[in-house]
């Protein structure tokens, strides 16, 4: 910039008709150099974390004689992607990876096969070695990909796979931005669907008004021309006779509020979230009659460097109702074993950091209350914390922002679960006493 | 003298359509709601070229970034349903 300002001085002591295609000459270069960037509107980025994370878990209760103690490096991966073709129209894509390191695990629930490249199978590390260069199924894993386009000034319409996971608290322990839309006690799992958000000015801040639209689909990937029954076609029934939905509503609506700089804190965000799940179909339509209806309000508040200091501080709470009709395999409800259920549960976490210069020490504290369907598909740690009902979990962690582009976060985590249940979610739970802690490190690059 | 006036202008006009004044534009829009500056002192913070205060916000990786004694929010477009 100073270089080409220096020039067009310069070129004040030549003459006239040489100055002027000097001028000319220039225009032509920042032309060339405009349109190029008008070309770039696609862009790359991601994060790279790894991470090291030594749990220990104790059961006292219903048995008293498991205990132990486990310890793996794992690495992430998540490149994201960005174009803005127009004024209107942006596209927002990732593609994910997270495997732990030379992963020999063997999982006795999976019979044999690789899964398509996951490692859940008992596949060995000969099989796992060549992840990413076996003949496979092409398969890319793609964790959002979707697009906003601008209706009017002030409503977007969203449609794609929704960056609904990692959203609220999640950004406060890892030193980020906020990393998804959903608070994670709303409901904590990648979804697809569309939204339209409503922008508008309101006491000094922006509040973005959304309803988004998720059904959950039961599809019968039979394409044999004589196919005309089974789940999916529409005329399937369960053992009690009751037609099997094969699209089930799942929806939520979300007040957001942001605010910048007031007299007492840097930054306010709050939410309101309902999010809602009618009557799901769970298990195989030859053992059960069990339907899911979950109601969700979720309130989050976070405060960020209130008074003038580094002190930041969130609130989150969720209240839970799960309504379920039928049983699951002829014996299990939602968090009951009866044929109607209809159970509430809440769950808070409680979140604070300050932060000075490159470091910064926080607190968290999550309570699950027993049937609280809290479910965090996107858990990154062992304990799932975020997602473990009728558990409470004390969470101490520390930034260090090394550069622009490199950070660390050290954690330890202590939980206690009270209740268990089958798959988190059904019969109505067994009384426990598990101790689990975990300490972690994480490294993550972001470029 | 003329000649030259036109040619700094003309070059000025053409610059200040960059596809960058987007970026440019949020960067002024945070300082002065985040931390209530005046429109000239933000643009004023609004330096350009790769390590400029504009490039250093637009990709701001953490939750915050400091800039001259301002703290500014960080946001991720890709993370918001609706931008």
């Amino acid at each position: 910039m100073k270089r080409i300002i220096a020039s067009t001085f310069a070129l004040a002591t030549l003459s006239g008709a040489a100055y002027a295609q000097n001028v000319k000459d220039l225009e032509k270069r920042i032309e060339d150099l405009e349109f190029s960037n008008y070309e770039k509107y696609f862009s790359w980025s991601g994060s790279l974390e790894n991470r090291f994370d030594s749990t220990t878990s104790e059961e006292k209760k219903p048995t008293t004689t498991n205990k132990g103690t486990q310890s793996y490096f794992e690495t992430q991966l998540m490149i994201d992607m960005m174009s803005r073709p127009s004024d209107k129209l942006s596209f927002f894509g990732r593609l994910s990876m997270r495997k732990l390191w030379n992963d020999g695990s063997y999982n006795a629930a999976q019979t044999s096969g690789n899964n398509g490249g996951d490692a859940r199978g008992n596949d060995g590390l000969f099989t796992t070695w060549g992840y990413g260069r076996e003949r496979g199924t092409a398969a890319v894993y793609v964790e959002r990909a979707f697009m906003n386009y601008q209706m009017m000034p002030s409503l977007t319409f969203t449609i794609g796979r929704l960056p609904t996971i990692d959203g609220m608290p999640k950004h406060i322990t890892s030193a980020s931005p906020t990393l998804g839309s959903y608070p994670t006690l709303a409901f904590s799992a990648i979804l697809d669907g569309m939204a339209l958000t409503h922008g508008a000015k309101v006491g000094g801040g922006d509040l973005k008004t959304r309803f988004i639209y998720t059904p959950l689909q039961f599809a019968n990937y039979n394409a044999n021309p004589t196919n005309t029954s089974g789940r999916g076609i529409g005329n399937t029934n369960d053992t009690d006779g009751k037609k099997v939905s094969t699209n089930n509503l799942m929806y939520s609506f979300m007040l957001d509020y942001t605010k910048g700089a007031t007299k007492f804190v840097r930054n306010t965000n709050l939410i309101l979230q309902w999010v809602n799940i009618n009557e799901a179909f769970f298990g195989a339509s030859t053992s059960s009659t069990l339907r899911l209806t979950n109601q969700r309000l979720a309130l989050y508040a976070e405060f960020a460097g209130i008074a003038g200091t580094g002190f930041d501080f969130a609130a989150q709470f969720a209240m839970s109702k799960s309504e379920s009709e039928g049983k699951l395999s002829g014996a299990l409800g939602v968090y009951c074993n009866e044929s109607k259920c209809d159970v509430d549960g809440n769950s808070y976490v409680l979140t604070a950091k300050y932060n000075f210069g490159k470091f910064a020490l926080g607190y968290e504290y999550i309570n699950h209350d027993k049937n609280s369907f809290a479910y965090d598909v996107a858990n990154r740690g062992p304990l799932n914390i975020y997602g473990t009902a009728a558990s409470n979990t004390h969470h101490m962690f520390a930034n260090w922002k090394i550069d622009n582009n490199l950070k660390m976060v050290f954690g330890y985590q202590m939980q206690q679960v009270d209740e268990l249940y089958t798959y988190g979610l059904f019969g109505k739970g067994t009384a426990a006493d598990v101790e689990r802690t975990n300490f972690y490190t994480r490294l993550i690059a972001n470029f | 003298m003329r000649k030259l006036t036109l040619a700094v202008v003309a070059f000025a006009a053409v610059a200040s359509t960059n596809v960058l004044a987007g970026a440019k534009e949020d960067f002024i829009d945070a300082v002065v709601k985040q931390c209530g500056k005046s429109q000239a002192d933000a643009e004023a913070m609004a330096t350009p070229g790769r390590s400029g205060n504009v490039i250093k916000f637009k990709t701001c990786s953490s939750a915050t970034v400091d800039i001259d004694g301002c703290t500014l929010q960080c946001k991720d477009a890709s993370s918001s349903i609706g931008g």
